[in-house]
This record gives structure tokens, C-alpha cells and sequence, in this order.
């Protein structure tokens, strides 16, 4: 079963998308800011991380990029409202493996997952 | 013998006088502005300065001097004054200065209550002028009414009673 | 405040198109909404105001009214604010859509209901700013949002206090929304920096915009 990291200060959308994942099988660990993502990663490792942009203590860019250079091989898809293209490309090149906008349709999120853990 | 009231609104950067004592000065929903209410018991006379930022500064193109609580205060006590208001007489009370919504902004994040709370009790001693009476901070918003009849100041925040903020001895 | 960041705005004001953008741009917002509510959202009116300090508060017929409010600030290429708000009593029924229960079950917010309030308000304002993005292709940044509930005129002061230093005015666009029953209406206000008031001709602005869809 694999286990899916769900960063996200909004204590909602934590909600749903650990509720679609745990529907479809996965197992999910919640993180509430960066900081607390990074940590968790590094004390988990989850398969996969599905993450936020726009979060107090320490955005997801900043905590995709400390995450990547923790283990290079992270599988991160970055799941945002703002999706500008300026911001897409940045999330990219850090190394986010895709980049989803908010509000997530469940079907592109699953599919996204699937792609991403290969 | 029962005074009708007259309901006069103070809004933000604004400053009412008045020497009618069926008048009720209103600031409704402080957050981070403070209303700072005066009174003279004797002329019955009294005033309100709704303020939203402690201080003018220099760079400042806007030009309300009303709207910042150091340069709001002497323009109070002066419109008093002029309306038969003896300072040394002018009983103080002053409500407001909470933080109600805390976002990080991309100007910084200054709790401007707490500022303007600062910025009032100074303000107030450099007048001479002795608080008698406070509702601050907190994280709600506050009404206050100041009721000419005789100088009581009330507060109501949301959900709770209308209060009388009694004078500190 | 560099004067890119606010040729955006001002043209986004007071361009001759600017009415469409910024009505193609809010039917996004409504469009987002409706999306994660199940229900159809729709703007009722939509006009762009130049609002002095003092006057904020005038047109409320209850300044003490249990309000709703969701915060956010926006930074970079379209520098402001923005406000949601919501009648207290409207704002339990729009938890209820969001939380996908019967209406009428929640009877107080908590935190999970705060919480999806504030990321509708997110989502919105993001979805607007997505659109008129579009147009320039500048980065945007916002913050996460903030959500209370207060008298009105308290959640209405919130927008004065990181700009009265440097304006009397503030400049919002401020929109109506309603789903088809009635049964519940949101004000959507997006604040640009007020400082791109001393570049606009103000006789674009203070146009209404009434769109009743069909």
C-alpha cells in the first residue's frame, strides 16, 4: 500500500484529499506547513507528496526544494490555487513531478498519483 | 424626565464634538482602530476621535490629521476647548486596538492595535489627560457609544451585552 | 510600488476592455465556487467603486451585523487585497455545500468549517487573479487566508489598516453573488493598491456592471 503525504494548511482540503486517497487505497500522513512536511518526510518517506504552495511557516516551494535535495528521487505534485505559468515552470524546475490547480477534480488527482508512483 | 437620542455616527478618521446632551457619539466595530472619548462633567460637553493608525509620518501623502491618534488627540481637546470644555476637567476612556484578523501580509505584519493603543495613552498623558477608563486588545470588535447626557461610555462586542465601562478610581 | 506592478492594474481598470476582463475574470471566481459547491453561483452585480475611509461603513444598513469574513493579500504583479463576506447564517449554509451535508446541519463554526470557508474564499480570488493573469503573464503571490466573524464594520476596518497611511481612498471592485434559490449571498471585494489611484482617470471607474445570467 503506498503511503502518500498530504501537505496543507487548510485543514479542509487536508480532509478531502486524505478522504479520496484512504477511498482508493493509499495510506495518507497529513503536514500542516512546510516545516512540518519537511520533517515528516525525512522521518517517513512517504512514496509520494501531494502539496500546497501557499502556506504559512515555510511554503511549498521553499519545502519542495528542501525535500528534492533530502532525496532527489522525491515524487512531489504540487496542488495549488494560483496557477500561473511563471509559478508552474518554478515548481518544475525545483523538481515537482506535476502541478495540479485547486479545486482538484478527483479523477485528475488519482491519475496524477498513478503516473507519478510509476 | 427621559432625553431622546440623537445617534451620531463617528467613522473612521473622523472626530465628533458636541455639547447637546441628548447626542450619542457612536464607533461602531473598532478592530485595530481606537476610539478615544472625552467628557467634561461640568460643561457637559464631549467629544470622540475615531483613529485608525497611531502616527502621521513624514512620507505620509494623506492628509486627514484626524485619521492618526497622536495628531487626533490635541485637535480633540481644542474642539472641546472651543466648545467650553475646561481640559483639566476632561475625563478619558479608551476602547479598541484589537487584532481581529491575522493574515500575513506583503507590508508586514504590525499589530496596529497594540500600536495605536501605545500611541493613545501616550498621547493622552502628553495632554494631561488621565485615562479613567478602558475596553482593549483582545481578538474581537468593539462599539462604543459615548452618551452626552452624562459622560457614561458603553461597549458591545459581538454576541455579548451592551456594558458600561465604569470609571477607574 | 513600481510603476509595472501598477501599469497591470491600471490597466486592468481602466483599459477600454476592462469591464470584460474583469467580468470574465469574477465569472471564473463564481465558476470555481459553483464547481466546489455543486450548486450554481452567480454574479448579481458587478461595479468598481472609489470608496473614501470615512465612508466605508455608510452604506451598511447594520453595521453590527454577524459577519463572515475571509481575508487575503495579494502581492507582486497585482498588488492588494481581498475580502469575502458572508452573513454569519449564509456562511453555515455554505459550509454545509462545502462540507457536502444536508443544509441547515451546521449550527456553529468550528475549525474545519472556518477552514473550508477560508479556502473557498482562497479559491476564488485565485481563480479571478488566474484569469487576469492571463493577460500579462506575471507571477502573483498570495497569502493564506485569514477568516473571522465580526460585526461588519469591524471585518469591513480590516481593509483600511495596511493602506491608511498613504490614501483617503480606497478603490475596490466589488461584486455581488448569489446561487439561483436565494439562499444564501456573498460579497466578493478585491482591493487594488490604492496607489494606482493617483495614475487612473477616474472618470473610467464608478461604472456598474449588472449581470443577471440566464
Amino acid at each position: 500500500m503506498s503511503r502518500i503525504m498530504v501537505v496543507d494548511d487548510a485543514q479542509f482540503m487536508r480532509m478531502r484529499v486524505s478522504k479520496l486517497l484512504i477511498e482508493h487505497g493509499y495510506e495518507v500522513i497529513e503536514a500542516i506547513d512546510g516545516e512540518t512536511a519537511v520533517q515528516t518526510y525525512r522521518s517517513v518517506n512517504p512514496d509520494a507528496v501531494l502539496m500546497d504552495i501557499t502556506m504559512p511557516h515555510k511554503d511549498g516551494l521553499t519545502a519542495l526544494a528542501e525535500i528534492r535535495h533530502f532525496d532527489p528521487q522525491a515524487k512531489v505534485i504540487m496542488l495549488t490555487a494560483l496557477g500561473q505559468q511563471p509559478l508552474v515552470l518554478q515548481a518544475l524546475q525545483i523538481g515537482a513531478k506535476d502541478f495540479l490547480v485547486k479545486p482538484y477534480d478527483p479523477e485528475r488527482i488519482l491519475k496524477t498519483l498513478q503516473k507519478v508512483l510509476g | 424626565m427621559h432625553v431622546a437620542e440623537n445617534l451620531h455616527p463617528v467613522a473612521i478618521s473622523e472626530m465628533v464634538v458636541s455639547a447637546d446632551p441628548a447626542d450619542v457619539l457612536v464607533a461602531y466595530g473598532l478592530g485595530s482602530c481606537v476610539a478615544i472619548c472625552l467628557y467634561d462633567p461640568l460643561a457637559r460637553v464631549g467629544g470622540m476621535l475615531h483613529a485608525l493608525l497611531p502616527t502621521l509620518r513624514n512620507n505620509n501623502r494623506a492628509n486627514t490629521p484626524t485619521k492618526f491618534v497622536e495628531q487626533g488627540i490635541p485637535l480633540l481637546v481644542n474642539a472641546l476647548i472651543a466648545l467650553g470644555a475646561n481640559p483639566a476637567r476632561l475625563i478619558a476612556h479608551l476602547c479598541g486596538g484589537a487584532c481581529v484578523l491575522t493574515a500575513p501580509s506583503f507590508n508586514g505584519t504590525l499589530n496596529i492595535g497594540q500600536l495605536n493603543i501605545q500611541a493613545a495613552r501616550k498621547g493622552l498623558q502628553v495632554a494631561n489627560l488621565k485615562l479613567r477608563g478602558q475596553a482593549t486588545g483582545g481578538d474581537k470588535g468593539r462599539t462604543v457609544r459615548l452618551h452626552l447626557v452624562n459622560g457614561q461610555v458603553t461597549v458591545k462586542t459581538l454576541g455579548q451585552p451592551e456594558r458600561v465601562l465604569v470609571v477607574e478610581r | 510600488m513600481s510603476t509595472q506592478h501598477l501599469g497591470l492594474w491600471s490597466k486592468i481598470i481602466s483599459d477600454g476592455q476592462s469591464q470584460e476582463w474583469l467580468s470574465l475574470a469574477m465569472h471564473h471566481a463564481a465558476h470555481i465556487l459553483s464547481d466546489m459547491v455543486k450548486r450554481s453561483i452567480k454574479i448579481h452585480t458587478l461595479r468598481t467603486e472609489i470608496v473614501p475611509l470615512n465612508e466605508l461603513t455608510l452604506v451598511a444598513s447594520d453595521p453590527e451585523a454577524e459577519t463572515l469574513g475571509v481575508y487575503l493579500s495579494i502581492g507582486d504583479d497585482l498588488p492588494g487585497q481581498a475580502m469575502l463576506m458572508l452573513s454569519l447564517d449564509d456562511a453555515m449554509y455554505l459550509a454545509d455545500w462545502l462540507l457536502e451535508l444536508r443544509p441547515g446541519t451546521t449550527t456553529q463554526l468550528g475549525q474545519l468549517e472556518y477552514s473550508a470557508l477560508a479556502e473557498a474564499g482562497n479559491v476564488m480570488l485565485s481563480s479571478f487573479l488566474n484569469a487576469l493573469a492571463e493577460i500579462s503573464q506575471s507571477p502573483l503571490r498570495l497569502s493564506p487566508p485569514a477568516v473571522t466573524v465580526d460585526m461588519l464594520a469591524t471585518i469591513l476596518q480590516v481593509v483600511t489598516t495596511s493602506v491608511g497611511a498613504v490614501t483617503d481612498e480606497l478603490l475596490i471592485i466589488k461584486t455581488d453573488l448569489k446561487d439561483d434559490h436565494d439562499s444564501i449571498w456573498l460579497q466578493f471585494w478585491v482591493l487594488p493598491d490604492p496607489a494606482i489611484l493617483k495614475t487612473l482617470n477616474r472618470s473610467k471607474i464608478s461604472r456598474v456592471l449588472t449581470t443577471l445570467e440566464i
